[in-house]
């Protein structure tokens, strides 16, 4: 176990107490780099795989490393793969559906030894491991988690639509309570899913990973210092994008940032980070993003047909909603600081 | 009216192109049609092109079609992708846009301004697909109640606005037809028997086959495409008592079978070749433990995630030998989808009755074509039964007992005076590991003893189809899918004036030994057509009966076409003759 430290701030970090620099903030930098992921994908309309995968390259580029990508199968690879150009100056490497951790532990060995050789310096390249949340939380957590422990020098991205998209909509892990998904189907006896979906960076701290962080496209700035402070943090580093999917959650394809927001304001999407210290055995949790007013979570229910037999039984939506306190009164010393205009101090970060 | 006629609708995917396909479709079915459908699968995730091929006939068929007497593009891409399929004098119905090819003239065009009555006269764009129908409908010759009904009970969920969108949208096909086109005469829906079918694709098929053959147990993981299976069962294995569960991958999903069926239930999992690649571990456990389970592989274009969304052949020796060690299993190849039901039967006859692991090769192109079945076929299911031990009278209870049969009664775990092990380590008669040289052979032989009953047993016997009766120059063999255009290219052979006969085994392993070998003796030569690059079944047919094959491959991720084969066939024949021509010193 690890003890848990706070930072008092709520909000946009890019300071991190293993980097001597902050990172770049894109509000500060000016002009944000043009070449992520480019066109010629073929990413659904509204599909928020594509912007945060855009974003992501978008971030790396920003260090002016080379990208060596692991990419495991799922939604982000079938979009992507066609025309492999939209990969821009990144060199990608499409594997196996359960393997993204363990191809990234080789293309990491490779260049150690390419290092050794004097043909490459490591520190020239990111390598940079994507997967879904099937990819992820499924057939792939073997590899991922084994890759964390291995303590390899890196940064996973998992792309989390929460079900298997590409394939017709079916359950994963990651695939929230009474969600009609075609594997766990909204019946009268059975209520669509009935598992409470894990969460991915609980489980990168518990293997050891340096940082963690929850993202979402829809706030780009927060996303791309979270990026960069995963390329530059040693060790292995997990950064987990919310992924709107228009098709799998069957709603409208320009409410990409409405669904985000009610997300944000519900907190069924809470945006934080972890940085572990493993000297002290401790992890530093922050909290980026903290609405002012906390909305029902039957708003979020509300623009995504996938919620809409769940939504009509107050008992799902209950459920749903104590889900959700349970999982933000983690954050209730921080939260009880903020309310003390800071005075009391959790943590100097 | 036509006996047997075959449309295509090709378009964009998203723009309702299935939606046509199968109401034509269902009401075909409703009017007592037989049919065979095929569609082709965007590699996208929206959009792409796609097309829905439908035949109808009046007699039981077993393929989709070559040519198409009639097809219906709904923009230029899909017209001048799909043109080449379309029959000489056949009909062509397309957007009033598209310009048709020069060659195209024999064909009779009808033009129709599909996008502009849907938004202007409509005002909804994608009702286009529901003027498409309308026209049809008209040139056809199909009753618009029929479609009316359909309509209704699609769209019986949603608002009476999108119900009456759609009836408007149907109406104005059909007036547009009505005024601007004359019909063709002869041209029209085949008509059909007083009798109703089922409408069902292949992997509803298993599903409803797995579920009558009394399995309850089902675990998976979401594959294309064969995940459909899976689907159907969360939706009714519960109601019959029996329970659906999608694990975190493939590998589980195997093992979850074994520990269900070792606990007494029947077992399955579905999946693709990708998918039994990670289960050959525990194919082998189950092969040595003894355990009856059920694996379904779709197959599809590979390696790797290869093509997923299109049809192959190539796991066979994957399905025969994918695991380490001398591991036995049986492997079925249903060849239509009727026969999807009644051999889920069959795989689980042989994994009950002989506590085995029981492949059923499926590919993409039989799990997702649409088929008429007999609604009857259910009862024709072979039911079989795994036999139970009693507790010994004294001693302990020995699961893996040395007798005259390898079949040894097995135990549900708990119960009183049999527990035992079961183990993947090799073991004696009561489960201890055993690693000496005697218990190895013994149990391996054991083992593999039950493939010897399993191709004497009378089900094996009627798993093998055989096309025409006697002595023939060319025999061809073929598995799978691939039997609707073997079927046909034979027929067409035979009109051609060659003796040609034809095999269609239906278990691969074991083969069927007797009709195997009855029929080398009595052909000249053998050509087997099948999808793969290697000629799987060929070099399996080789090193089993040393007949020499004439392979037949193909890897374009659709269907053989009869053409194919018959050409085949006719150069087998040429062969022949200026062999023996050579030989006798004739003429040819």
């Amino acid at each position: 176990m690890y003890k848990i430290l706070f930072n008092r701030d709520i909000g946009l970090n890019p300071h991190s107490f293993m980097l001597p620099e902050p990172v770049q903030d894109i509000a500060d930098y000016g002009a944000i780099p043009t070449t992520g992921l480019t066109s010629g994908h073929q990413g659904c309309a509204g599909c928020g795989m594509v912007s945060g995968t855009n974003q992501v390259l978008r971030a790396l580029k920003l260090t002016g490393k080379h990208v060596v990508a692991s990419i495991g199968t799922g939604c982000n690879e079938v979009i992507t793969t066609q025309n492999t150009s939209c990969w821009g100056d990144a060199s990608v490497d499409h594997n196996n559906f359960p393997n993204t951790g363990a191809t990234l532990s080789g293309n990491i060995a490779a260049l150690k030894a390419l290092e050794k050789a004097g043909l490459a310096s490591a520190d020239a390249f990111i390598n940079l491991g994507m997967a879904g949340d099937g990819g992820t939380y499924d057939i792939g957590l073997q590899a991922l988690l084994a890759w964390i422990a291995r303590g390899e020098n890196g940064l996973y991205v998992c792309l989390n639509n929460q079900a298997y998209m590409n394939t017709g909509v079916q359950g994963s892990g990651a695939t929230p309570f009474g969600t009609n998904t075609s594997t766990t189907p909204f019946g009268k006896v059975v209520h669509g899913n009935q598992r409470t979906p894990q969460y991915l960076p609980d489980l990168a701290l518990a293997a050891g990973a340096r940082y963690v962080a929850t993202a979402c496209p829809a706030h780009h700035r927060d996303l791309m210092i979270k990026v960069q402070k995963a390329a530059a943090i040693e060790g292995p580093c997990v950064v987990e994008i919310f992924s709107v999917c228009p098709e799998g959650w069957k709603s409208e394809t320009d409410v990409f940032h409405e669904i985000t927001e009610l997300a944000l304001e519900t907190r069924s999407w809470i945006l934080y980070e972890a940085e572990r210290d493993h000297k002290n055995n401790t992890v530093l949790f922050t909290l980026n993003y903290a609405p002012k007013k906390y909305l029902p979570v039957s708003e979020y229910l509300q623009m995504q047909e996938r919620f809409s037999g769940m939504r009509a039984l107050s008992e799902m939506v209950e459920k749903t909603q104590e889900i959700i306190e349970a999982r933000w009164s983690f954050w209730n010393p921080v939260l009880a600081a903020n309310r003390t205009n800071g005075e009391e101090t959790i943590h100097d970060a | 009216m036509m006996h047997d006629f075959t449309l295509r609708v090709a378009g964009e995917s998203g723009e309702g192109v299935i939606t046509v396909g199968e109401t034509v479709a269902r009401i075909a079915a409703r009017e007592g049609l037989q049919l065979v459908t095929f569609r082709t699968f965007p590699a996208e995730i929206k959009g792409g092109a796609c097309m829905m091929q439908l035949r109808l006939s009046e007699q039981k068929i077993t393929y989709h079609g070559e040519k198409v007497d009639c097809l219906v593009a709904l923009n230029q891409v899909a017209l001048d992708e799909n043109f080449p399929v379309l029959k000489e004098q056949g009909v062509l119905l397309c957007e009033a846009e598209c310009d048709v090819p020069d060659d195209g003239l024999s064909a009779t065009v009808y033009k129709v301004p599909f996008e502009r009555i849907a938004v202007r006269e409509i005002g909804s764009r994608i009702s286009k697909n529901i003027v498409v129908l309308g026209v049809l409908a008209e040139l056809l010759g199909i009753p618009k109640p029929r479609i009316e009904e359909f309509l209704a009970e699609k769209f019986a969920k949603k608002s009476e606005a999108i119900l009456d969108h759609n009836m408007q949208a149907l109406e104005k096909g059909i007036c547009f037809a009505r005024e601007n086109f004359s019909k063709r005469e002869g041209f029209g829906f085949p008509r059909g028997k007083p009798e109703r079918h089922l409408l069902m694709t292949g992997n509803e098929a298993i599903a409803l086959g797995s579920a009558a053959a009394g399995v309850k147990c089902f675990f998976g993981y979401p594959i294309t495409p064969a995940s459909e299976i899976m689907e159907w069962l969360a939706v009714h294995l519960p109601k019959l008592g029996g329970k659906v569960l999608q694990t975190e991958d493939e590998i589980s999903a195997i093992c979850a079978v074994a520990g269900a069926s070792w606990a007494g239930e029947k077992s399955m999992t579905a999946t693709s070749g990708p998918g039994v690649s990670l289960m050959s571990e525990a194919l082998g456990l189950l092969s040595i433990a003894e355990i009856p389970a059920g694996i379904v592989d779709s197959q599809r274009g590979g390696p790797s995630t290869g093509l997923p969304t299109k049809t192959e052949q190539s796991d066979l020796m994957l399905a025969i030998h994918g695991s380490h060690g001398d591991a036995p299993r049986v492997v079925i190849a249903p060849t239509s989808v009727s026969e999807c039901i009644t051999m889920m039967g069959a795989a689980f006859y042989f994994a009950e009755k002989y506590q085995i692991p029981v492949i059923v090769l499926v590919d993409q192109a039989l799990s997702a074509r649409v088929e008429t079945v007999n609604p009857r076929a259910v009862e024709e299911i072979p039911q079989s039964s795994r036999l139970r031990a009693q507790a010994p009278a004294e001693g302990n209870f020995a699961r893996y007992k040395l007798a005259n049969s390898p079949v040894s009664p097995a135990a549900i775990p708990g119960t009183d005076g049999c527990e035992h092990m079961v183990t993947g380590m090799e073991h004696d008669e009561f489960g201890n590991f055993a690693c000496d040289d005697e218990t190895h052979t013994a149990m391996t032989v054991k083992r593999f003893r039950k493939l010897e009953e399993i191709e004497n047993d009378p089900l094996t016997q009627n798993l093998c189809e055989t096309i025409g009766e006697g002595r023939a120059d060319i025999g061809v063999v073929t598995w799978g899918s691939s039997a609707g255009p073997v079927e046909e290219a034979i027929q067409e052979a035979r009109r051609l004036g060659i003796s040609v006969r034809g095999l269609v085994p239906k278990i691969l392993n074991p083969l069927p030994h007797a009709q195997m070998k009855k029929f080398f003796s009595e052909v000249s030569r053998v050509i087997v057509p099948e999808l793969n690059f290697t000629g799987q079944l060929a070099s399996q047919l080789r090193a089993t009966y040393r007949v020499p094959t004439i392979s037949l491959t193909k890897i374009k991720g659709v269907p053989l076409e009869p053409s194919e084969i018959v050409a085949k066939i006719i150069e087998a024949a040429d062969g022949l003759q200026q062999r023996s021509a050579r030989r006798y010193g004739r003429a040819g």
